[in-house]
């Protein structure tokens, strides 16, 4: 929350506290409801000072004087508060400017904000949900890697992380990867060993510093190259001690066919080509599958004439091809 | 088939145990398997079985406790024996003995609220608790840390990790995925069951209910217009039996020493 450009409320918040905005606010509505009003509506205003003063709103009854951003957000908040089962607000279906603004401007001026006590784990599970709705319904990239620095934020100061961390991984995005990859290289251990259990490669975190840089690389080079064929696995800390949240597909590796992250299916149709291709691919072992998969996308990586003229011999051409192949290499 | 000492066992072990017994029941899935069963010794196989025995009576003990649901944003626990953090989970307050605090959970069930991932090693804790005795216990967790699959003891690590099997058995662990949950509601991501052997299954906030009865719940809480129904995985958690039959032999051993000593 930038304390310069916070509006009148936010710089009351930030330099004197919860207790002295309430005092503020209430004594302002007592005079001028609409300018009290007009304050919560200023666009400067920060999410946090909506989330302080949300009691005084409904005792004041002013839902009606706030802005179509404040109604939402307001909304979005109550809902996740009093639990109100039953159709969100924000079906999947009814996408909307204007919701989806309301979300940015409650993610963008409330992620680094921290209530005091008990309220400060209602803040975060409010931001869980707001996190989700960006990812999960808008598909906003763009908050990826602020939400998962927002995750080691959280495990630093011992907070809550688990349903973000379950919001981060509803998309499969190279880039949030790469943001968590960084925490590898971190001089507190606690980061090594959260980034190794949320990245692919088995969990175990590295030893020292030589590892760790290791480890890193080889994540950037596992991202670079299974990019385009992730899905989201749907594991997560509440089923499993090791869960691999993402993973690539080996039949979409092994055509060169990208998919979607969250249906795991090609983003274009296969032609009868590839059909064919996968139907013998699918007849082999599992080992010369993944033998295939990983030969294909580094043949192709490399010399794309020469994938073309690999991919077109049989299947088993092709693991002789693949074995001989990675010997060379 | 099942092996003990690579031969199959014969059915006086068996009659051993009542016919519905969950160690019966057991027994007979055990002995039906497509896969191949290995045990040491027959004292390690019983190890398995009253294990099994403990992890579906603390689970059916828990569902009458009174233990509530709550998110973790919402948790409680009884301070007298627990510390809550923040981030939701329970930590063993100093100076408390750990048999002490878990058996405090099943008698005062309503002094707790949690989410289902927390309530699984709750029932890990008290078979464990049950079958090695009160001083073993304390002498293998004199901390204990109560979230979820992320923070588990050595003992128990195994049972956060969910493996492929073709036998399925009573006090095994499933999870049921509702992979188009409500982003309002990630609590209803998925249910953590335990198999109690009867065709229901123990999931904390739901009960003992069939499979069928909790899709259809996890379903409820799908987003509007989701199109993926939730659905049983066929994967289980289990603890790790060799280790802690390993585990329950030493600390018998100790046992009969410390009274030779003294």
């Amino acid at each position: 929350m930038n304390g310069q450009n916070a509006g009148v409320l936010g710089r009351i918040l930030n330099t004197r506290g919860g207790d002295a905005l309430k005092r503020t606010f209430y004594s302002t509505a007592a005079k001028d409801r609409g300018q009290a009003a007009a304050l919560l509506n200023d666009e400067n205003t920060p999410y946090p000072v909506l989330w302080m003063l949300l009691p005084e709103i409904d005792a004041l009854g002013l839902d009606s004087l706030l802005s179509p951003r404040n109604k939402i957000a307001c909304d979005v908040t109550r809902r996740k508060l009093r639990k109100t089962y039953g159709k969100t607000l924000l079906a999947p279906e009814a996408r909307s400017e204007e919701d989806y603004n309301a979300l940015r401007w409650m993610f963008d001026t409330g992620r680094d904000w921290s209530p005091r006590g008990v309220r400060l784990e209602l803040f975060d599970a409010v931001m869980d949900y707001v996190a989700a709705l960006l990812i999960e319904k808008y598909d906003d990239a763009e908050v990826l890697v602020a939400i998962a620095h927002l995750v080691f934020r959280r495990r630093r100061q011992g907070r809550n992380f688990h349903d973000l961390v379950w919001a981060l991984y509803r998309s499969a995005d190279p880039a949030a990867l790469r943001a968590i990859a960084e925490y590898l290289l971190s001089r507190d251990r606690e980061d090594v060993v959260l980034a190794a259990q949320l990245l692919p490669g088995g969990g175990e975190a590295p030893q020292d510093a030589l590892e760790a840089q290791e480890r890193y690389q080889s994540v950037l080079r596992w991202i670079e190259e299974n990019g385009p064929y992730l899905y989201i696995t749907g594991e997560h800390f509440q089923q499993t001690s090791a869960p691999v949240f993402v993973d690539f597909d080996e039949e979409a590796k092994y055509l060169d066919k990208p998919i979607s992250p969250k249906g795991r299916t090609p983003l274009t149709p296969l032609t009868d080509e590839e059909y064919a291709l996968l139907a013998q691919f699918r007849a082999l072992p599992e080992e010369e599958r993944s033998l295939l998969a990983s030969y294909s996308c580094a043949l192709r990586q490399r010399d794309r004439e020469a994938w073309e003229q690999w991919r077109h011999l049989g299947a088993a051409q092709q693991v002789m091809a693949a074995r001989k192949g990675f010997e060379v290499m | 088939m099942l092996l003990v000492d690579n031969k199959p066992i014969d059915a006086a072990f068996l009659q051993q145990y009542p016919a519905g017994s969950i160690q019966r029941k057991a027994l007979e899935i055990m002995q039906k398997s497509e896969e191949t069963l290995r045990y040491g010794s027959l004292d390690e196989l019983k190890f398995e079985l009253e294990l099994r025995n403990a992890i579906v009576k603390a689970a059916e003990d828990l569902s009458r406790s009174g233990l509530r649901f709550a998110v973790f944003s919402k948790s409680y626990a009884n301070p007298d024996y627990w510390t809550r953090r923040s981030d939701g989970g329970f930590l063993l307050k100093t100076g408390v003995k750990a048999s002490d605090a878990i058996r405090d959970i099943f008698k005062n069930g309503r002094l707790y609220g949690t989410e289902c991932a927390t309530a699984m090693p709750i029932v890990y804790f008290k078979a464990l608790l049950d079958v090695f005795g009160d001083e073993a216990f304390n002498k293998m967790f004199s901390t204990i840390y109560l979230m979820n699959w992320r923070y588990l003891p050595a003992e128990l690590s195994m049972t956060g990790r969910m493996q492929k099997t073709k036998t399925y058995l009573p006090g095994d662990r499933r999870y049921i995925t509702n992979p188009d949950v409500d982003p309002q509601t990630p609590e209803w991501q998925g249910e953590n069951v335990i198999d109690l052997g009867n065709g229901r299954y123990y999931g904390h906030g739901m009960g003992r209910r069939t499979i069928d009865e909790i899709v259809r719940a996890l379903n409820q809480n799908r987003f509007a217009g989701a199109r993926r129904e939730a659905y049983l995985l066929d994967t289980v958690g289990r603890p790790d039996f060799r280790r802690l039959f390993r585990e329950y032999q030493r600390s018998r051993t100790q046992q009969v020493a410390y009274r030779w000593v003294s």
